[in-house]
């Protein structure tokens, strides 16, 4: 069951919008668990016997493996259910928003007009051009995408976003859905204890859920928010003020940042960088190296690459790519992350990449014990369900 | 707040070879979503009007709705319909509609 986000934002709409989203949230686990569980087992003793008897030679990577799961009903069977939770995600949300947006509106006002003791701030670039894969598609399946505005305070594409999440994540992400940026952080502060930033910029912030990770763990640290998408960085804003973090939104392209040479100690992206292509990619980690300071560091949270995954969990992991409106999450994943970071001109002796067990679900000691024991990728890493452990890889300049 | 699209932009995909299969998995799925809101909402009514004394089991049986309850019932189930056969025309798209996309700028 979804449990009420922790910030004067949420709306929960009735009772049925209520349960709908209960059942949209359990569809999803059962989905991403049991029959992802299930599939896998079909896999090993049918799909994958059949497909050597078939060729002569297992499945060498995931595209064969996809190949061959097309063909097996239940492959069918999971992916239109999952498709179908998707939309639902998005939809039992949505109705909520629709039918209590005077609600959703009374409480921004109400967090909007608060006295404030941190000091956040917004600022907007109306001349700023949507970049294509923003625009032009429905990321994740869900309408209107981040960028959709039809007024100049709309903020509604946030509202949806957090929302959602909360269902899709079905508890995955934390209670304030912020695992992943409290993971990261402290895995930086427990690994590289000497190093205290003073100003870290989250690249791709959408509503700052993670943004906000890093004003926590770094708190003496000024701490910045970039995205296109205007409706979400109003969102973020308020959601920030609201839970009283202290971050500071500008609406900007990650591949061409507006500050000047040797700015930040941390520049971070989450979940990111698999949603833009390639080109805008190498952008993004040329401008990131740019806008660093002499010793400080490059760190993306991202889904983990094929080169590193056996041909099965690729597969798996790279389901989104086909049906989930994320055309570039792909050709991300096929990347070599290291050659990445030396083609934006970081050092190869200065890269850096991890896995890391979940921060929130656990106490801060029995965190900084796990992640001083060695993690190996596997199945459970960036797949989300019972067990996710998250990838980062980065550089320090 | 501006009311939101529920609709994604897009082709559906299909997963079967027949994509009737994927709409009648979208519509068994909406279908159950409504049926799991029913269930939790007839469980908290049944917890309440127990815990009350108000009414008993066998008079929820046999219990008639008034007038105006029943056409707010009807109206609810032609929307269940709307939201549990969106996807079997999604293989189709009206000149109509088309046309109305075309003057909205989409």
């Amino acid at each position: 069951m979804p449990v009420p986000l922790k910030h004067d934002l949420y709306v929960r709409g009735s009772r049925r919008q209520a349960a709908q989203q209960d059942f949209v949230f359990g569809l999803r686990a059962y989905v991403l668990n049991d029959m992802a569980n299930t599939m896998k087992s079909r896999f090993e003793e049918k799909v994958e016997p059949d497909f050597l008897r078939a060729t002569g030679a297992a499945p060498k990577d995931g595209v064969d493996v996809h190949k061959a799961m097309k063909q097996d009903n239940y492959f069918r069977f999971y992916s239109s259910m999952r498709y179908c939770a998707q939309e639902m995600v998005w939809r039992s949300v949505g109705r909520a928003l629709n039918e209590n947006s005077d609600e959703f509106d009374e409480k921004l006002a109400g967090v909007q007009s608060a006295s404030s003791a941190v000091d956040g701030s917004l600022e907007l670039d109306e001349a700023l051009e949507l970049p294509k894969n923003v625009a032009a598609i429905d990321v994740h399946l869900a309408p209107g995408g981040y960028h959709t505005e039809t007024n100049p305070e709309d903020c509604a594409a946030g509202a949806l976003y957090d929302q959602g999440l909360n269902i899709f994540s079905f508890g995955m992400m934390g209670a304030n859905l912020d695992d992943i940026g409290h993971s990261m952080a402290n895995y930086v502060r427990v690994k590289h204890p000497d190093f205290k930033p003073r100003n870290v910029l989250d690249l791709g912030c959408t509503i700052g859920h993670n943004t906000c990770a890093w004003a926590t763990v770094y708190p003496d640290a000024a701490v910045t928010g970039i995205d296109v998408a205007a409706p979400c960085l109003r969102y973020a804003h308020a959601r920030a003020k609201s839970q009283g973090v202290p971050v500071h939104f500008k609406q900007m392209n990650a591949t061409k940042l507006d500050y000047p040479d040797n700015s930040f100690d941390v520049v971070f992206s989450s979940m990111f960088l698999h949603e833009l292509p390639l080109k805008d990619i190498k952008l993004a980690l040329a401008e990131a190296r740019r806008v660093l300071r002499p010793g400080g560091l490059m760190l993306h949270m991202e889904l983990p690459p094929n080169d590193e995954m056996a041909p099965y969990d690729s597969f798996y992991l790279d389901w989104d790519a086909y049906y989930n409106n994320e055309p570039y999450y792909k050709k991300f994943r096929d990347q070599n992350v290291s050659d990445l970071c030396i083609e934006a001109g970081f050092s190869d002796d200065k890269l850096m990449s991890f896995i890391t067990p979940q921060y929130t679900y656990m106490s801060d000691a029995e965190y900084v014990a796990a992640v001083n024991e060695e993690q190996t990728f596997d199945e459970t890493t960036g797949r989300l369900a019972e067990g996710v452990q998250w990838f980062g890889f980065g550089a320090w300049k | 707040m501006p009311q939101l699209n529920l609709d994604t932009k897009g082709r559906r995909p299909h997963f079967f070879d027949d994509p009737a299969i994927d709409a009648v998995m979208t519509a068994m799925l909406e279908l159950m979503s409504e049926n799991f809101a029913l269930k939790e909402r007839l469980f908290a009514l049944e917890h309440a009007l127990e815990r009350s004394g108000l009414i008993t089991a066998e008079e929820l049986e046999t219990i008639e709705l008034p007038e105006e309850a029943r056409i707010k019932l009807a109206g609810e189930q032609q929307a269940f319909f709307q939201d549990a056969f969106r996807a079997l025309n999604a293989d189709h798209q009206s000149p109509a509609s088309r046309q109305a996309e075309i003057d909205s700028g989409k």
